[in-house]
């Protein structure tokens, strides 16, 4: 019953602790697992994210108007630039391997998953390509 | 309520994420692909958020993007320590109701 207790993402949750154990093994990193850890490592890293930037958009609310200005012009360094382009690149493959999840749940090119799994990666190189000269813009 | 509680976060985990395509979709263009809109500040947000369309988004950013995030936080803790299910919903559901309304409180401070 455990699963139906908790069936977030019922396939790729089925790893569960021994997922995290046998991709750093290293035996089983076929491309499910790959999938499945990069999922699980850019989701940490988005939510990671959003808090800090709850946090720094509420500047205004601790500090107003100036606190706010400042903290955005401070923001406009290379590192979080940077930083917010890493953000870009791990919500681009978490948003597009979220809809293979999805058609998974609709049982939909189960069978395909690895395939699928090589789309994920086409769409998101190509839409990661598309958006990087943004990022770059901001650094020179 | 155990297993009603699990298919629920199942469900809304899929909602949110639908919904978050769209918002986040968005949010990044705007703010990253168009070009006037590189420079933040004070005064710029405060006319952006003229527009209802803006408050929605931002509103429903918030909203969702916790409730993914943070369910999605429960299904890693999950995947190490299976029996703090109940106490580190609990958790999160505080980390949750906390952070929206201190993020709503910032967004009262651009529309006053």
């Amino acid at each position: 019953m455990y699963k139906l207790q908790d069936p977030i993402g019922t396939r790729n949750r089925a790893y569960g602790v021994s997922g995290w154990k046998a991709f750093s093994s290293g035996p089983v990193r076929k491309a499910g697992m790959w999938a499945w850890i990069l999922h699980r490592i850019s989701g940490l890293a988005i939510i990671l994210f959003l808090l800090l930037h709850i946090w720094e958009i509420s500047s205004a609310n601790r500090g107003g108007t100036n606190l706010f200005n400042q903290t955005m012009a401070g923001l406009k360094a290379p590192l979080y630039v940077v930083g917010e382009w890493l953000l870009f690149l791990a919500v681009v493959y978490h948003g597009i391997n979220g809809v293979r999840l999805v058609l998974f749940d609709l049982n939909i090119g189960v069978k395909k998953q690895k395939t699928l799994f090589w789309v994920v990666l086409g769409l998101s190189a190509v839409l990661i390509a598309a958006g990087t000269s943004a990022f770059l813009s901001l650094l020179v | 309520m155990g297993h009603t509680q699990g298919l629920w976060a199942w469900f809304l985990q899929r909602v949110s994420a639908a919904l978050l395509i769209f918002f986040l979709g968005t949010h990044f263009f705007v703010l990253h692909f168009v070009p006037g809109n590189i420079d933040i500040n004070f005064a710029g947000v405060q006319t952006r958020l003229q527009s209802a369309l803006f408050i929605v988004v931002d509103l429903g950013l918030l909203v969702t993007g916790l409730y993914h995030g943070l369910n999605g936080v429960r299904a890693v803790v999950l995947d190490w320590w299976p029996r703090l299910a109940s106490s580190i919903t609990w958790v999160l559901w505080i980390v949750g109701v906390a952070a929206t309304v201190y993020g709503w409180q910032t967004l009262l401070v651009f529309l006053r």
